[in-house]
C-alpha cells in the first residue's frame, strides 16, 4: 500500500485539472501531450 | 480433457500434446521429458516484480540432474532489486519457484523451455509482499469466507504505432471498431500476437480492432512522434483470479514481443491523443460455487452478482487506485469518450463504472434461428453472465487491481454477516456520483482505516475481514 501510495504522489497531479483549465490553449495542448507521452510502458 | 494428436488443432497447447495431459497435471518429470524430446538448451524463468512487468531469468541444461534441480528448487534472486523498498537489503534474497502448469514453449526463443514462478521466502513460505502472493491470499480468502470462486478475464486495449503505414485505404478517423483489410492494416501483427497468446494458455477469447486510429503522433516524445497507430484489443476467457493476473502480465509481454519484432511499438497508456479513444483495461468477473457461475438467476442478475456489484461501488476509490495509477489516466474517464464517469451500474450505459454485458440468458442454440436445416443442439453449457468494471486502464498493477476486486466483490456477500443488499446494487442509478479524482484516490490508499483492502488483505489476511 505504501508503495501504491508513493506511486501516486510521485504523479504530482493535485487540482491537475484546475491548472490545465488555467493555461492558455496551446500551452494547455502541450502539458497535456507531455502527460500522456510521458510513460508509454508503466507496468 | 488431455488433447491427443487426433483432437488436436494448431493451437492446441504443445506440450500438453505431447505428455497428453492437460497443464493442470503437468509434472517434473513431464517437462524433463519435454526438454529431452525437443532438445531445448534452456530453462527460462519469469516473474511479475513490483513494476508489474514479466522478468526473466535463463537457465542453461547441460544434463538432466541439472535440469531436475532446477525444476525441483527454483533459483535465488535478489528481491531488494525487484522489490525496490520493500524488501531488506541485508537479507533481500527470495527463491523463484516454477508453477509447473504455467509451462510453454517460448514463441520468441525455441532452445527454451519456460515458466512462470511463485517468489517463496528464506523459510520456504509464499513471500507475503509480492503482489502475485497478495492475489493468492485475496483469493484464498474469498473461497474460505463465501464457499465461492472468482473468476476474472481482461479486456487488453493498447494501440500498435507503425511510422511506415501505408496511406492506401486510410481508416476512417476514431472509427476502427472491427475493421477489416484493408483498412486496417495491423491485423496480421493482431492475429500473430492472439495465435501466440491461445497457444501458450488456451485462454483468448477473441483479438479485433478498436475505435482509436492515430495519424501523425504531435509529441515530444521521439519514440511515438509522427507515427501513425491502431488501437487493437485481445480479451481473454475467464480464468481463477490468482492465475487471471499472471495472464494479463504474460499477455503484454507477448503483445510488446511481437510488436518489436516487427518494428512497431505497442502501448497500453490510458490515453494517447487529446482527443481520441483512450486504452482501457476491463475487467470481468464471475462468481463461481461447485463450477456453476452464480451470477444470474434465470431472470436477471441473481443476489450473488447484485452483492458483488455494491462490494465494488462502495470500494470504487480504493480499485481506482490500484487500476489507474498515471495522472493520464483520469483524461481518460471523461465524458463521450464511451470511458466511466461514475460510479453506478447498467446495461447499456457505457459512462457506468459497471456494466452487465449481454449473456444469452434464457437463449439456446440461437444458429438455429439462421440455420433452419441444423438440428441437433450443441452440448449443454453453463451460464457465462459477468459483470464488467470499466475504470481500470493499461498503467493498472493487475496483481494488486484484481486482489482489491476480490476483496470488494466480497464485500456484500450475505456470507459475511451481511443480510441487506448493499445500497449501491439495489438500483442501478442508486450510487450514481462521480467517478473519484485523483487525490480522493489517494486519500483512500493513505488511509488504513478507509481502503478495504489494506484492512483485508495486504496486512494479516484475517484481521479485519469483512471490509469495514
Amino acid at each position: 500500500m505504501d508503495y501504491v501510495s508513493e506511486l501516486l504522489d510521485m504523479e504530482d497531479d493535485d487540482g491537475l485539472i484546475s491548472r490545465l483549465a488555467a493555461l492558455p490553449a496551446d500551452e494547455r495542448l502541450r502539458h497535456i501531450r507531455r502527460i500522456m507521452h510521458k510513460e508509454l510502458h508503466r507496468h | 480433457m488431455p488433447a491427443t494428436a487426433a483432437q488436436s488443432y494448431a493451437l492446441t497447447h504443445p506440450i500438453s500434446l505431447l505428455v497428453g495431459k492437460s497443464r493442470e497435471d503437468f509434472t517434473r518429470e513431464d517437462l524433463l521429458r519435454v526438454i529431452t524430446e525437443k532438445h531445448l538448451e534452456q530453462i527460462t524463468f519469469h516473474y511479475t516484480a513490483l513494476d508489474g512487468k514479466y522478468k526473466e531469468l535463463h537457465l542453461p541444461i547441460g544434463d538432466e540432474r541439472r535440469a531436475e534441480r532446477i525444476l525441483a528448487e527454483g533459483e535465488r534472486v535478489d528481491g531488494s532489486s525487484l522489490f525496490n523498498g520493500l524488501v531488506d537489503s541485508t537479507v533481500s534474497d527470495l527463491y523463484v519457484v516454477p508453477v509447473y502448469r504455467s509451462a510453454f514453449l517460448n514463441p520468441f526463443d525455441s532452445r527454451s523451455l519456460d515458466l512462470t514462478c511463485r517468489f517463496l521466502d528464506a523459510d520456504g513460505n509464499l513471500a507475503a509482499f509480492a503482489p502475485d502472493n497478495i492475489l493468492d491470499r485475496a483469493s484464498r480468502l474469498l473461497t474460505r469466507s463465501t464457499r465461492m470462486e472468482l473468476r476474472a478475464m481482461g479486456e487488453l486495449e493498447f494501440f500498435l504505432l507503425d511510422h511506415s503505414s501505408s496511406p492506401l485505404y486510410p481508416a476512417p478517423r476514431q472509427r476502427g471498431y472491427h475493421q477489416s483489410a484493408p483498412f486496417l492494416k495491423s491485423g496480421p501483427v493482431l492475429e500473430e500476437m492472439a495465435g501466440y497468446l491461445e497457444q501458450l494458455t488456451g485462454a483468448v477469447k477473441y483479438a479485433h480492432s478498436e475505435v482509436g486510429t492515430l495519424a501523425g503522433i504531435e509529441s515530444e516524445v521521439e519514440e511515438v512522434r509522427g507515427q501513425a497507430g491502431e488501437q487493437l484489443e485481445i480479451e481473454l476467457l475467464p480464468e481463477p483470479v490468482a492465475d487471471a493476473a499472471d495472464l494479463l502480465v504474460m499477455a503484454r509481454w507477448i503483445i510488446r514481443n511481437v510488436a518489436y519484432r516487427h518494428g512497431m511499438l505497442a502501448t497500453f497508456t490510458p490515453k494517447v491523443e487529446e482527443d481520441g479513444a483512450g486504452n482501457g483495461l476491463h475487467v470481468h468477473i464471475e462468481l463461481r460455487r461447485h463450477g456453476h457461475n452464480l451470477m444470474s438467476d434465470g431472470r436477471g442478475l441473481s443476489e450473488e452478482a447484485r452483492r458483488a456489484i455494491g462490494g465494488l461501488c462502495a470500494y470504487a476509490d480504493t480499485l481506482t487506485a490500484f487500476g489507474n495509477t498515471v495522472a493520464s489516466s483520469y483524461l481518460r474517464l471523461v465524458p463521450n469518450q464511451e470511458a466511466p464517469t461514475r460510479v453506478f451500474w447498467s446495461d447499456r450505459n457505457r459512462s457506468a463504472m459497471i456494466r452487465v454485458p449481454l449473456a444469452w440468458s434464457g437463449l439456446q442454440h440461437l444458429a438455429a434461428r439462421v440455420n433452419p436445416q441444423q438440428k441437433a443442439p450443441p452440448a449443454a453449457t453453463d451460464g457465462c453472465q459477468t459483470v464488467e468494471l470499466r475504470t481500470p486502464d493499461g498503467s493498472a498493477l493487475v496483481h494488486l487491481l484484481l486482489a482489491g476486486i476480490t476483496m470488494g466483490s466480497s464485500g456484500g456477500s450475505r456470507t459475511l454477516n451481511r443480510p441487506s443488499l448493499p445500497r449501491a446494487c439495489t438500483s442501478p442509478r442508486r450510487a450514481c456520483v462521480r467517478l473519484p479524482n485523483y487525490r480522493s484516490c489517494r486519500v483512500v490508499v493513505s488511509n488504513p482505516r478507509a481502503g478495504c483492502v489494506r484492512g483485508a488483505t495486504f496486512t494479516s489476511a484475517t484481521a479485519s475481514f469483512p471490509p469495514r
